[in-house]
C-alpha cells in the first residue's frame, strides 16, 4: 500500500488537498492526471481513448506536459478536467491499457484514482512538502516532478506519421486531391468531362529550400463524390495524391490511417485544412483554405463565332490558366429526339413544299424564324415532321447542340448558359465547325403564320364591273374598212 | 385634243379596255407604224371612265400573281404593242379587197412587225407584269365567224355580223346559220398565214410572261426567247413564271413544251438551254405555286 491508504464508505475528511467525494463517494479533484512513461505511450493512449470517446469535452482542458523527476526521469503527464468520476473511470482503463497511471487532484498534489483495489479511492497518508510543481501519490510510489515544457495536441497530432491502412482507400465520399501544377489543368478537364462534382483552388506554400524563388503551388480539388474507377487513377498518378476527409479541416492520404482518430481530436480549425501524408512526409497545411471555385465557374466558353485566330492572352507570371474551351464531340448516347433544326438557304424550297403536307398540328406547334443563315425550326415536341437541315436536340431552354454531338466538358445545361453569357430573350444554336448563333426569340413565329403572305389591299376607284364569272371573253368583230383601208396606215418610209 | 390622244383614246376604248373587260374588241382602222411610233413617244395616258377600268383591271390581273398596290400607266412599249394587235387584227379584216388584199396584209404585218420591235423585250420586271397584265388575255381571244347559208347560197361573214336581210324568212328560205370561235392564231386569212404566224409569234414573244402563260397553244408553238430567258434569270421572275403557269396549265405539259423548245436552241446557246432545262425540270418537281415575298426572298 505504501503511503497512500484505502478511503473508507462515508470517509469525509482527506489529507489530500484540493480531491473530494463526489456523489458516489469517490475520491475526485478538479482534474486528473494520467502519467505516462513515454511518448509513444501518449501516442497509443491517444489513439486507444479516441477509438471508443472524443475529446471535444476536455480538449480546452487538457494539458500534455513533460514532467521531471528529481532522478531526471522524463514522463508525461496529461491533465484534464475531471468532471466526473466516470470520465476517470474510463480514462484509467485505458491509462492502465496502455501503461499509465491515473491520478486526480487540483493543483499540485494528485493522489491515485480508485481502482479494484480501492472503489472510493485513496488518500495520502502524508502529504509531501515541497515546491514543485506536481507531486504524485501512488500505491508504488510517491514522486514529485517539475514540468519541463508543454506539449500541443495539435503539434504532436502533426508530427505523428501516418502508417499504411490498405482498408482506408475505398468508398465514393469526399475526397481531397492534390495535384501537381503540371497536372491540375488536365485533371481539371478530366474531371470536368467526366461530370465530377468538385471545386477547384491553387494553395500554395513557402519554398522549400532557400533556392527556390517561387513558392510551391498545387491544383487543390475537393471532390463531392469521386466514382471508384478514378480512384485507383489518381492513386496510381505521379503527381496526384487524394486525401480522404477525417475530421474538419483534416484528410489522410489516401490508403494511410493517422494513429488517432483525428475525428475525436477538435483541434484543427474548419477553415484551414492539414493535409497528412504518407511516406513519412510533413503535413501540409493550408491556412486558410481559401476560395474553391467550381470546375464549371473556372472554365470559360472560349466560342469563336468566326474563325479568327486566338489572341493568345499571356500567362500572368506565376498564375497558371485553368480554363478550358467548348467542344462538340461525337455522343455514343442513343439519338434522342431532335427539337429544332435549320434549313439552308437553298433548301427553302424544299421546306415550302413540305409544309403543305403538314398537319394542321405540326403547322401550329412548329415555330419558325427566318435569317440571313436559313430558317430555324423549332417544335418541343419534335421536328421529325420537317427532315430537312441540320437537326438540333434542346439541352437547355435556350440552348440547342446539334443532333449526334454533345457538349465537352459535360459541365451542366445551366452553367454552360451561364457561361454563354445567360443571354436574355435569344435561343442559342451550337454550329459542328464551331461557334454558336444566336436568335432573338421573339423573331419565331407559328409555321402557319409565316407560310401565308398577306394580302395587300388597297381601295380601288369606285367602278362597275360585270362579275367575274360572268366575264365574257374579248372578242374581235371587224369592222368595215372602206375603199381605202389603209389610208392612215402610213409606214416611217412613206 | 391632238390625233394622237384621240388614237390612243380609241385604242384604249376598242382595244385594250375590251380585251380586258372581255367586251367585244373593235380594231380601229389601221394604225401604221408612223402613228404608233408617234404615239408612243407622245406617251398617252388613257383617261376617262375608260382609263380608269383599264387600271383596275390590270391591277386586278397583276393581283392575282403578287400583292401589289397600283402598276404604272401605260408604257410605250404597251401602246406599241396594242397598235400591233389592231393591226394584226385587220389584217384579218376580209374588208381588205380580193384584189390588193394580199398585199395590203402584207404591208400590215409588216408595219406590225417594225412596232414589235420598236416596242423590244421588256427590261424590267415590272414592265415584263404590265405587259402580262395588259395583253394576259388575248390567249383568250376568239373572232366569231358566222356561216350563213340560205336555199340560194352561203355566205361567211368572219367577225362580222351577216346583214340582217340574209336573216329574213329563216323557215322559208332555209337560213342555217353557225358560228365559229376562232382563236387569235387561226385568224389570218389562208394566203397570209404563215407571215400572220411569225408576226403573230413575234407579238407574243415581247410579252413573256404572256408567252409562258401560252405556252401549250398550238400555234404559234413556244420557242425560248431572250425575253423569256431573261425573265427566268431572275428568281422572282421565275416565280411570276411559275405562277402564271400553274393558272394555264399543267406543270407537265408546260415541262414538256419546254424541254422541246429547248431543244430546238442553236447549239452554241449552252447556257440558254441549261437555263430552259433547269426551269422545266424545276417547274416539274414544284406542284405548287411558291410566294414571292420575305419568306422566299432570304438573302
Amino acid at each position: 500500500m505504501g503511503d497512500l491508504e484505502r478511503v473508507a464508505v462515508h470517509q469525509t475528511r482527506l489529507r489530500v488537498p484540493g480531491v473530494g467525494l463526489d456523489a458516489r463517494g469517490v475520491v475526485l479533484g478538479a482534474r486528473g492526471l494520467v502519467l505516462l512513461p513515454s511518448l509513444d505511450r501518449l501516442v497509443a493512449f491517444l489513439a486507444v481513448y479516441t477509438q471508443q470517446h472524443s475529446l471535444s469535452s476536455m480538449v480546452e482542458s487538457l494539458r500534455i506536459e513533460v514532467v521531471c523527476s528529481g532522478l531526471g526521469t522524463r514522463e508525461l503527464a496529461l491533465s484534464f478536467a475531471a468532471s466526473s468520476s466516470g470520465r476517470l473511470d474510463r480514462i484509467s482503463e485505458v491509462a492502465r491499457l496502455t501503461g499509465g497511471f491515473t491520478f486526480t487532484g487540483t493543483s499540485r498534489h494528485y493522489i491515485q484514482f480508485r481502482d479494484a483495489g480501492a472503489p472510493f479511492g485513496y488518500d495520502a497518508r502524508e502529504i509531501t512538502a515541497t515546491d514543485a510543481s506536481l507531486v504524485l501519490y501512488h500505491t508504488t510510489f510517491t514522486q514529485v516532478y517539475e514540468t519541463q515544457r508543454e506539449l500541443d495536441l495539435r503539434l504532436l497530432l502533426l508530427q505523428l506519421m501516418l502508417h499504411p491502412d490498405p482498408g482506408q482507400s475505398g468508398g465514393e465520399g469526399p475526397l481531397w486531391v492534390l495535384a501537381e501544377p503540371g497536372l491540375g489543368p488536365s485533371l481539371l478537364a478530366y474531371l470536368s468531362r467526366s461530370g465530377v462534382d468538385a471545386q477547384v483552388g491553387m494553395v500554395e506554400w513557402p519554398p522549400t529550400t532557400a533556392f527556390d524563388e517561387q513558392p510551391v503551388r498545387r491544383f487543390l480539388f475537393r471532390v463531392s463524390r469521386l466514382p471508384a474507377r478514378m480512384r485507383s487513377l489518381l492513386r496510381s498518378t505521379p503527381g496526384i495524391s487524394a486525401f480522404e476527409p477525417a475530421a474538419q479541416g483534416v484528410a489522410v492520404e489516401q490508403g494511410h490511417a493517422h494513429p488517432i482518430t483525428l475525428r475525436a481530436c477538435p483541434v484543427f480549425k474548419p477553415e484551414d485544412l492539414v493535409l497528412f501524408r504518407g511516406g513519412g512526409a510533413p503535413p501540409l497545411e493550408v491556412k486558410p483554405l481559401g476560395v474553391l471555385a467550381e470546375l464549371s465557374s473556372v472554365q470559360r466558353a472560349q466560342v469563336r463565332i468566326e474563325e479568327v485566330p486566338s489572341s493568345g492572352r499571356p500567362v500572368q507570371d506565376g498564375a497558371a490558366d485553368i480554363r478550358v474551351p467548348i467542344r462538340l464531340a461525337p455522343s455514343s448516347s442513343p439519338l434522342r429526339r431532335v427539337e429544332a433544326s435549320l434549313v439552308a438557304l437553298d433548301e427553302l424550297g424544299r421546306l415550302r413544299r413540305l409544309a403543305y403536307l403538314l398537319t394542321p398540328e405540326a403547322l401550329r406547334t412548329t415555330r419558325i424564324a427566318v435569317t440571313k443563315l436559313g430558317a430555324f425550326l423549332i417544335r418541343d415536341a419534335g421536328i421529325e415532321a420537317l427532315p430537312l437541315g441540320r437537326l438540333y436536340r434542346q439541352i437547355h431552354p435556350s440552348i440547342y447542340v446539334p443532333s449526334g454531338l454533345e457538349v465537352v466538358p459535360a459541365v451542366s445545361s445551366d452553367v454552360l448558359f451561364g457561361a454563354l453569357g445567360a443571354p436574355e430573350g435569344r435561343l442559342l444554336f451550337f454550329q459542328p465547325a464551331g461557334g454558336v448563333l444566336a436568335v432573338q426569340s421573339d423573331r419565331f413565329l407559328p409555321l402557319q403564320e409565316a407560310l401565308l403572305q398577306p394580302e395587300q389591299w388597297t381601295l380601288v376607284s369606285a367602278a362597275q364591273f360585270d362579275e367575274v364569272l360572268s366575264t365574257e371573253l374579248p372578242r374581235v368583230e371587224l369592222e368595215p374598212l372602206g375603199i381605202l383601208p389603209l389610208r392612215n396606215a402610213k409606214s416611217e418610209d412613206d | 385634243m391632238t390625233s394622237i390622244q384621240s388614237l390612243a383614246d380609241q385604242i384604249a376604248e376598242r382595244v385594250i379596255g375590251p380585251l380586258l373587260s372581255g367586251a367585244s374588241v373593235r380594231p380601229v382602222a389601221s394604225i401604221g407604224s408612223r402613228r404608233a411610233f408617234a404615239l408612243a413617244n407622245e406617251e398617252p395616258v388613257a383617261g376617262g371612265q375608260i382609263g380608269l377600268e383599264i387600271a383596275a383591271a390590270r391591277l386586278r390581273a397583276a393581283r392575282k400573281l403578287l400583292p401589289l398596290d397600283s402598276l404604272p400607266e401605260l408604257s410605250p412599249g404597251e401602246w406599241l404593242l396594242a397598235s400591233a394587235l389592231n393591226d394584226l387584227l385587220q389584217s384579218t379584216n376580209p374588208t381588205l379587197g380580193r384584189l390588193w388584199g394580199h398585199r395590203r396584209r402584207r404591208r400590215l404585218l409588216e408595219m406590225a412587225t417594225a412596232m414589235i420591235e420598236r416596242a423590244g423585250a421588256p427590261t424590267t420586271l415590272g414592265e415584263a407584269l404590265a405587259r402580262y397584265c395588259t395583253f394576259g388575255g388575248c390567249d383568250q381571244l376568239v373572232r366569231e365567224d358566222t356561216h350563213l347559208s340560205w336555199w340560194s347560197g352561203s355566205r361567211s361573214f368572219p367577225g362580222t355580223r351577216p346583214p340582217r336581210r340574209l336573216l329574213f324568212w329563216p323557215r322559208l328560205r332555209r337560213v342555217r346559220m353557225q358560228r365559229d370561235a376562232v382563236p387569235l392564231s387561226e385568224m389570218a386569212a389562208p394566203a397570209s398565214s404563215e407571215q400572220y404566224a411569225e408576226v403573230l409569234a413575234a407579238w407574243v414573244g415581247a410579252s413573256p410572261l404572256s408567252d409562258l402563260a401560252s405556252l401549250a397553244r398550238q400555234t404559234p408553238e413556244f420557242r425560248w426567247t431572250g425575253a423569256s430567258l431573261a425573265l427566268l434569270s431572275v428568281p422572282p421572275g421565275r416565280t411570276l413564271a411559275q405562277r402564271v403557269i400553274e393558272r394555264s396549265t399543267s406543270q407537265a405539259r408546260a415541262a414538256a413544251v419546254m424541254r422541246r423548245a429547248a431543244e430546238r436552241l442553236p447549239g452554241d446557246h449552252g447556257e440558254a438551254r441549261r437555263s430552259a432545262l433547269s426551269f422545266a425540270d424545276e417547274l416539274e418537281q414544284c406542284r405548287w405555286s411558291e410566294p414571292v415575298g420575305p419568306f422566299g426572298a432570304v438573302a
